[in-house]
């Protein structure tokens, strides 16, 4: 029942194997754009290694090869957090931290920042409430802590809050008092 | 337009992007009257969102208008022949009048629940257009909203009060078709992006910071705003949750799966766009799993339109007897002839004659009876759609569970059930 465009996607995948980082920034930087999209799309596996030149790209002057290195970038990041790939999720997190706390290009930095609130835990929470005190990211940085569970990310925005710019620890208060929201009373006052 | 009310209009909405700033507040007091209005009570209403879907609720009598687009509002005021409505940039002014009863709400998604959460705590019966929301926790919120504040909220997914959908419906869940087995959507590529979305700078008529509202900040391009915010996993769901809304609607109609409380399993594939900024999928497949009773759902853009009764979408239906061509599912839909010639047995099933979808909103408000497209059957359909996106972007099968509203086993999922707000925005606590 698969449509045609589908199958053939699977079976180019199936040709061309496992991704690895090499392979994958190859196609990035190349100049067939076939095969930058079928590696940007087929990115999952390529792993951290992948993430710091994924990042330059998306800095580069190319919007094209900008986005797929973006897409490459997030399929890795989403790819690893599936269940039972706690190293890889691990090792892609930090990447994505060294981007956000990097010098690079804002866009990169931005979608690195957004990234760590999927596959980012509690090893992620230090850089995000860090990442509070810059303006461009403050707000992305909030979002991404606001969406990791656990008790770190609440130290981690409570700590933001009482270092808070001026004006701006309510919206932290409102992003701790947020997590909070269950099915049952999300809605009611 | 005379000269002065186009001053006074233009004094007010200065006035009002002054309030902006101003924390989310419906004071409590703020409640329309209790109890349900009598049948020649006339409804008060007031539309919000008035571009786009939005010019179609205006009503000739309409108290007010909002839209944060100027020129949406000069537009809509000429719509409204009985009386001059009162202009508003920000909703928060119409929900603090007393005398209104009830808000149609015709934004970009981003804005559904929280504007419906609102009215609801502020007394209001809303219409709400579909996609109902844009994250399964916002749908959830909105049927608390509805039931709590004890409001009728209709989603404007209008296929469930079409004429054909209705024979579709008498049609199937009488068993002609025997026991489904699968339903398979055929629907066009989204739109192909034509630029890189180089920012520009905003309109003087349009109060930006106020449409992204909760979303996370952008630069302003106009093939990011109005009508194009379908193509931004930020704003929009692609078509899978736009079109795709009024499609699984009447699947879900069709199927009887609205009050479905099992698990379901579903996987998505598709590609890129290679150029421009959309960021929804140029392609896509996904495949919806259900549990007791076991039936396949799915849904392909491009798909390919059932040659037997063709479409640009629709929908067929395959059972173990028989199967059935819906084409559509909004005000466009059309059924086979098969469907229009059945005559259920007295004693079958029998669906539900709208009056139309707006009168039986109106209706409902009278008898304090559930619409036809309820807020909670809005959220059990756009879920499906939400399920989709979700599972395309995380590039697995993910299992999830109705009776709880959460995935199973897959706790980086669960962080899909809601996107946090731009600051000062907030589900809790208005």
């Amino acid at each position: 029942m698969e449509p045609g465009w589908l199958l053939t996607k699977i079976r180019e995948k199936e040709m061309n194997g496992k991704m690895t980082a090499s392979r994958l920034l190859e196609a990035i930087r190349g100049a067939d754009a076939d095969a930058r999209w079928s590696a940007a799309e087929n990115a999952a596996d390529a792993g951290a290694e992948a993430i710091p030149e994924l990042a330059q790209v998306m800095g580069g002057n190319d919007p094209e090869k900008a986005k797929a290195a973006r897409v490459a970038m997030e399929r890795i990041a989403l790819a690893s957090t599936a269940p039972g790939k706690e190293e890889l999720r691990r090792s892609v997190s930090g990447a994505l931290a060294d981007v956000a706390r990097g010098d690079g290009a804002l866009a990169a930095r931005r979608q690195a920042v957004r990234l760590l609130g999927f596959a980012g835990g509690a090893e992620a929470c230090d850089t995000l409430a860090a990442l509070i005190g810059q303006k461009d990211l403050r707000e992305d940085a909030r979002m991404a802590l606001q969406r990791i569970p656990g008790n770190a990310a609440d130290r981690a925005l409570e700590q933001a809050a009482r270092k808070a710019p001026a004006g701006y620890e309510s919206a932290l208060r409102r992003s701790l008092r947020d997590r909070k929201i269950t099915r049952r009373d999300a809605g009611i006052r | 337009m005379s000269k002065t009310s186009k001053i006074r209009r233009r004094s007010f909405l200065k006035g009002a992007a002054a309030t902006l700033a101003l924390p989310v507040i419906v004071r409590e007091g703020v409640i329309a009257r209790n109890g349900k209005p009598g049948a020649n009570d006339r409804i008060v209403i007031a539309n919000i969102g008035v571009g786009g879907m939005g010019r179609n609720h205006i009503r000739p009598d309409s108290a007010a208008l909002c839209d944060v687009d100027e020129n949406h509002l000069a537009e809509a005021a000429k719509r409204v022949t009985e009386g001059t409505p009162a202009l508003y940039r920000d909703y928060r002014r119409i929900l603090e009048r007393k005398d209104i009863d009830a808000v149609t709400i015709a934004t970009p998604d981003h804005w559904h629940a929280l504007m419906t959460v609102h009215a609801c705590q502020a007394g209001k019966h809303v219409l709400c257009e579909k996609p109902t929301a844009k994250t399964i926790l916002e749908g959830r919120a909105m049927v608390n909203a509805a039931r709590h504040y004890r409001r009728v909220v209709q989603i404007n997914a209008q296929g469930r009060s079409h004429p054909n959908a209705r024979l579709a419906c008498n049609y199937v869940r009488n068993g002609m078709l025997g026991r489904i087995r699968r339903v398979d959507v055929w629907h066009p590529p989204n739109f192909q992006p034509d630029t890189w979305g180089e920012p520009q700078r905003v309109p003087s008529t349009l109060d930006w910071d106020m449409w992204l509202g909760p979303a996370p900040w952008a630069p302003y391009h106009p093939k990011r705003c109005h009508f194009h915010f379908r193509w931004f996993m930020d704003y929009g769901g692609g078509f899978l949750r736009d079109r795709g809304n009024h499609a699984l609607s009447i699947v879900s109609w069709l199927t009887d799966n609205d009050g479905y409380r099992g698990r379901v399993t579903v996987e998505a594939s598709g590609t890129e766009f290679r150029e421009g900024f959309f960021d929804v999928p140029a392609t896509l497949h996904v495949k919806w799993e259900f549990q007791d009773p076991e039936w396949t759902l799915t849904w392909t853009q491009p798909g390919t339109p059932n040659p037997r009764f063709p479409g640009d979408w629709g929908a067929t239906y395959t059972g173990d007897r028989d199967d059935l061509v819906v084409l559509a599912g909004d005000g466009g839909c059309d059924v086979e002839q098969k469907a229009k010639d059945y005559k259920p047995p007295s004693d079958g099933f029998q669906a539900f004659e709208s009056p139309g979808h707006f009168q039986n909103w109106l209706d409902c408000i009278r008898t304090g009876e559930k619409p036809v497209m309820d807020v909670e059957i809005g959220h059990h359909v756009v879920t499906l759609c939400n399920l989709g996106n979700i599972a395309w972007r995380l590039g697995r099968k993910v299992v999830f569970d109705f009776s709880t509203e959460r995935f199973v086993d897959d706790p980086v999922a669960d962080r899909f059930l809601h996107e946090p707000y731009r600051s000062p925005w907030s589900l809790a606590g208005f």
